[in-house]
């Protein structure tokens, strides 16, 4: 079972903390171990300093009976001038030994050691003639000294542990909140990059990491949609040219079937005539496709009509579509309202508008039931503006309002990607606006085009 | 320690037959703490002016006199060390060991190896238990004692004292010893003994030690630097008690003075001589002294050149000058007169002389009387 970020954490933090842990302790002990044995060879090293000048003083109250009191005297300023336990001149060190837990043999020195006091004898002698061993007897204050320093260490060590805990506490508690808060922006930029297919700037988040990784993210986007679009541009191209194709083919076929008949024969007179209805039929619509790809790149003047009314040119261009609205088994309505506005407008590009929109309507459907196909048409005049407002019952828009009148932008599996873009160019050269949205009266989509009434 | 010989190629040596060598033992090297320094420099221009004075004799017997120094410092061990390396060395004598413990200490390997050892100075009283090879060149502390003892009976009408000994100086605890019995003999009483080391430098509990006390005279019967500093001591310490020392304050007592310097005090001491004494052999060992050697001889000078005096006395009346002849010699009854006075060795023990009995005066010793073997003086 996986963990989440925070038992991960602390399950590393708890290791950490027992780990050093372990280590102060070990280091502690090791420390204090190292302390107690220096000091203790301090001790040995003091008595031991003096020893030899020390022993020689009793020599001559060995020898010299008349100085006999001075050996006790000696001892004792001896024990005050180091801060002695005991120090006695002994003639053999058996009972000396018994005092402590170890002895061992250091050159002429005897040292004895216990955990609560240390000894040193020397002997007393010169040359073959030993008259006894003067033995000095210290308090050993290592143990102590260990275990104070060990106590303090262990103390501050403790607190120093407490510390870092807290300090681990604080950080996982920042870690595992900060963290996925912030993966949490991330995730939810990208997914709305995704969605809007619109690439915004990436949020800016409280680790570096992250915001390297979103614009690592935001540049991998942008290639993304550059190859997107590229494929889409190929895609459109590959549309447009099967436009262009669509239309040239059947003049094509019907050249050829005249081309089959000899000159003046009757069938050939008759499929002369054929191909005149073909180029009838299919030369407007490349006229209007290539006038389509020019529009992208050139300024729309529109020759603005007073006369013309907006529902007339709303009719002509429902007309042109009826035939393919049939087709769709798509039925088309037009509420017109009961003032004919007066709308200056250039009829000629407006019906193309219009065509535009009431053949993306019908083509929107094209997965309904036959029964749920409805295109309507809706003219409003609102405070000096018309509105006219095209709703379907398709799926809805799927790109967002800034993707959708760009050019080139298309769901249609086979489109130029130019019809909204174009709609959009003449609708502002006309002083107008024109929107995208979810309609209110049926289930798809809906495009509202506001003009400009004039005021009679 | 190691001794080396100085050779005195003194005249025309070129015939000479015999070759007798003197081992001189003292401290030659190192400070000492309680005693006047350098003593041993005065030790060794007393012996090398009798080497010197008597050369002539030396020559006309064919005997020439080579000195082996052996220098123990301040190291007891040491003293041991170097009595058995002039046993084992060609010496036929050792002329030296300066203080009484030292001489006691090694005397016993002298008498093991049958070399004759000749203490100038040294006083003990146990050296005259050594029947042979052991020989005193002056009285012992027996004789200081009683004369101090005398003095306080009789002149400082004292009845009650106190002793300041150091512990680990055979030479004081024999002098205090020695002055207890005559003391007590005379009626008096010594009421407290008050012990302390010669390495002490705090008397802070001496001066506690007699605080609550009621005594006539404070005997302090230790070396000169020693003794010095306990009685500037006790004189700072307001005590006013006559102090009474014995031959260890020395005789012309500079640095004693030097120590005591502005402390009103009145101190009797003992001495072996003084320079001012009035006698031919005196003044003209004084003349020599200082005309050889730039300085005013002290006692430990007077007291090795009497020694050597007599011991060149004793060679030159050797047909062979070895060990055993030499400690034959000494052995003899005998008397010597040198420039310290009357050198009696008619019985055993320490020669009996005379002593002279001082008083300091300003910054110096002043001879009260001359105090005979037998008790009596002027």
């Amino acid at each position: 079972m996986s963990k989440t970020l925070r038992h991960r954490i602390n399950y590393l933090s708890i290791q950490t903390v027992f780990g050093v842990g372990v280590i102060v302790g070990l280091s502690l002990f090791i420390y204090g171990t190292y302390l107690q044995t220096t000091h203790e060879n301090e001790i040995i090293d003091s008595l031991k300093r003096d020893a030899q000048t020390d022993s020689e003083k009793f020599i001559s109250s060995f020898l010299l009976k008349e100085q006999l009191p001075a050996i006790e005297m000696e001892t004792r300023k001896i024990k005050d001038r180091d801060h002695l336990n005991t120090v006695a001149i002994e003639n053999e060190l058996s009972a000396f030994r018994t005092q402590f837990k170890s002895c061992s043999q250091n050159g002429t020195f005897e040292i004895c050691t216990s955990k609560q006091q240390i000894g040193v004898a020397f002997p007393i002698q010169v040359g073959e003639q030993r008259f006894g061993f003067l033995t000095k007897i210290k308090e050993n204050d290592g143990g102590s000294i260990f275990s104070v320093l060990t106590t303090r260490m262990w103390m501050i060590g403790g607190v120093l542990l407490l510390a870092l805990g807290i300090l681990v506490y604080r950080f996982t508690g920042f870690t595992s909140k900060e963290i996925p808060s912030s993966l949490d922006a991330l995730v939810n930029w990208l997914d709305n990059v995704l969605t809007e297919q619109k690439l915004r700037q990436a949020p800016v988040l409280n680790f570096e990491e992250f915001n390297r990784l979103g614009k690592q993210i935001a540049t991998l986007v942008s290639k993304h949609d550059e190859k997107k679009r590229q494929a889409l541009v190929g895609q459109l191209a590959s549309g447009i040219l099967h436009d262009f194709r669509n239309r040239l083919q059947p003049i094509v076929s019907a050249q050829n079937l005249v081309n089959e008949q000899d000159l003046g024969s009757e069938k050939r007179q008759t499929r002369l005539e054929n191909l005149n209805s073909v180029l009838n039929a299919n030369l407007r619509d490349l006229v209007g496709l290539i006038d389509s790809i020019l529009d992208v790149n050139r300024d729309i003047r529109p020759k603005m009509d007073i006369g013309t009314s907006i529902v007339r040119t709303l009719d002509l261009s429902v007309a042109d579509i009826s035939d393919t609205a049939d087709k769709n088994k798509t039925e088309i309505s037009f509420e017109k309202p009961n003032e004919l506005p007066t709308v200056p407008h250039d009829p000629k590009l407006l019906r193309r508008v219009f065509n535009n929109l009431l053949l993306n309507a019908v083509e929107a459907q094209k997965e309904n039931i036959a029964a749920s196909r409805k295109v309507n048409v809706k003219v409003i005049s609102d405070e000096g503006r018309l509105r006219v407002i095209i709703d379907d019952n398709g799926p809805g828009i799927k790109l967002s309002e800034d993707h959708l009148f760009e050019p080139f932008k298309t769901t249609k599996e086979k489109g130029t990607g130019l019809g909204l873009f174009n709609a959009k160019k003449i609708v502002e050269a006309h002083g107008g606006t024109i929107i995208a949205g979810k309609s209110k009266y049926l289930r798809g989509a809906s495009i509202e085009v506001d003009l400009m009434e004039v005021q009679a | 320690m190691k001794g080396f010989i100085i050779t005195l190629l003194i005249g025309q040596f070129s015939f000479a037959d015999q070759t007798v060598k003197i081992g001189i033992a003292s401290n030659f090297s190192e400070i000492s703490s309680s005693s006047s320094n350098p003593y041993g420099d005065f030790f060794r221009d007393g012996i090398k002016l009798a080497l010197e004075e008597n050369q002539e004799s030396l020559q006309k017997k064919k005997i020439k006199i080579e000195l082996q120094e052996f220098d123990y410092g301040t190291s007891d061990v040491k003293v041991l060390k170097t009595a058995e390396e002039a046993c084992k060395s060609q010496v036929s004598a050792v002329l030296g060991y300066v203080y009484s413990s030292h001489a006691l200490l090694a005397a016993p390997i002298f008498e093991k190896c049958q070399l004759p050892l000749l203490t100038p100075s040294a006083s003990a009283d146990r050296l005259s238990e050594f029947k042979s090879f052991i020989h005193q060149g002056t009285f012992n502390n027996s004789f200081q004692g009683a004369t101090l003892a005398r003095v306080a009976r009789k002149q400082l009408k004292a009845t009650s004292a106190v002793s300041i000994a150091a512990a680990d100086c055979a030479y004081c605890q024999d002098l205090s010893s020695a002055f207890k019995a005559t003391f007590e003999k005379l009626g008096g009483r010594v009421i407290k003994s008050v012990p302390l080391l010669t390495s002490d430098t705090d008397y802070t509990s001496v001066v506690q030690a007699l605080k609550d006390v009621s005594y006539d005279v404070i005997l302090v019967p230790n070396h000169e630097l020693l003794s010095a500093r306990i009685i500037d001591a006790l004189a700072k310490a307001g005590i006013q008690k006559p102090f009474l020392g014995g031959d260890g304050w020395g005789n012309v007592g500079e640095q004693f003075f030097q120590v005591v310097k502005g402390d009103k005090i009145v101190g009797y001491s003992v001495s072996h001589w003084l320079p001012t004494l009035d006698s031919p052999k005196s003044k003209n060992f004084v003349k020599a002294y200082q005309a050889r050697f730039k300085k005013l001889p002290n006692d430990t000078a007077v007291l090795s050149y009497d020694s050597m005096q007599m011991l060149i006395e004793l060679i030159l009346k050797q047909d062979k000058p070895e060990r055993l002849a030499i400690e034959k010699a000494l052995q003899k009854p005998r008397m010597f007169y040198g420039a310290t006075g009357k050198f009696d060795y008619s019985g055993d023990g320490p020669p009996k002389k005379s002593l002279v009995l001082l008083k300091n005066l300003g910054d110096h010793f002043n001879m009260i009387s001359l105090i005979n073997p037998s008790g009596s003086g002027n």
